[in-house]
């Protein structure tokens, strides 16, 4: 079409409708960046672990109590295991090339075995790691 | 590599500051916020997708201002995402919700210009929604195709189509 078609110019000069003012509101500020979100809890369960051990050591060291460890965890393994992958969207670089931003899913594993052979302890985390990965249309 | 092609935008670019939020939505929120309610069976729906839109895409950016079309992929995979969801008593609701008009309105314009309106809110919405990213969104064709999924002669084609149904509507005013 051309820049001077007429029914596209008196289309581009509608205005599309204003924001209802709940929604202004609502993004009145910008959002916490991931990194500030995940800093709070952070911290906090870093404080809790701290304070948790030292309550531990208090008690020991002052009713003369000595823990009964029957079996020290040795050995850890680690796995990983990929759940899922789906596409957040497509990007360009500037250079024309287009780009698919994929979202991969793991699941990594953590277990403790202690020296009897019995499972101590087993962690689960889900992480998540986006790829860009270049599209080509021959 | 710049994965994010930052908008060609009159701002000091410090990532995340309120001001760079505040001008970025000054000057897109209302084309996006046409582009949510598109996607979307209700205003509440466009509502609450766009904010999610918004922040997710300006999180991607590392807190400065997205690619166009980087915030319209979004939006509409949201939308998608909130439509399968939806249970069928959204979907009614939805359906007999009031339709607001998707543009300023101004009742002392001429005939022409409200018939135009009306015809681009009756228009099929897989014409409508690659007029609405190529007019008011400043996408090509390329940039439509991959939002929407499809070749870019589709797209390309549609939006022909979608003026011609336009032309055709306005009994050939333009």
């Amino acid at each position: 079409m051309s820049p001077y078609d007429p029914l596209e110019n008196e289309l581009r000069s509608l205005r599309p409708g204003p924001l209802p003012d709940g929604l202004r509101q609502r993004l009145a500020s910008p959002p916490e960046m991931a990194s500030e979100i995940e800093s709070a809890p952070h911290w906090q369960w870093w404080t809790a672990l701290a304070s948790a051990a030292a309550a531990v050591v208090f008690t020991l060291f002052f009713q003369g109590g000595s823990p009964s460890i029957s079996a020290r965890p040795l050995a850890s393994s680690r796995s990983e295991r990929f759940i899922d992958a789906r596409s957040l969207g497509f990007v360009d670089d500037g250079s024309r090339r287009a780009w698919e931003l994929v979202e991969l899913e793991f699941l990594d594993e953590e277990t403790l075995v202690s020296t009897n052979g019995t499972l101590a302890m087993q962690t689960q985390t889900v992480r998540r790691q986006i790829v860009p990965v270049e599209l080509h249309f021959d | 590599m710049a994965l994010f092609r930052q908008n060609d935008h009159p701002l000091v670019a410090t990532p995340n500051s309120s001001e760079s939020w505040r001008a970025w939505l000054a000057s897109r929120s209302e084309t996006f916020f046409l582009y949510a309610r598109q996607q979307t069976r209700c205003q509440s729906d466009a509502e609450d997708v766009l904010q999610e839109a918004l922040f997710e895409s300006w999180r991607r950016a590392g807190g400065l201002p997205p690619d166009n079309a980087l915030v319209f992929a979004t939006i509409r995979r949201r939308a998608m995402d909130l439509a399968r969801g939806n249970d069928r008593r959204t979907r009614r609701e939805g359906d007999a919700g009031a339709v607001e008009p998707l543009f300023v309105v101004d009742y002392t314009a001429s005939d022409t210009r409200l018939q135009l309106v009306e015809c681009v809110q009756k228009l099929p919405e897989h014409l409508r929604e690659v007029l609405v990213l190529k007019l008011w969104g400043d996408l090509t064709f390329p940039e439509i195709a991959q939002i929407t999924g499809v070749p870019v002669n589709t797209a390309s084609s549609r939006y022909r189509y979608a003026l011609e149904q336009l032309r055709g509507a306005l009994s050939n005013s333009f």
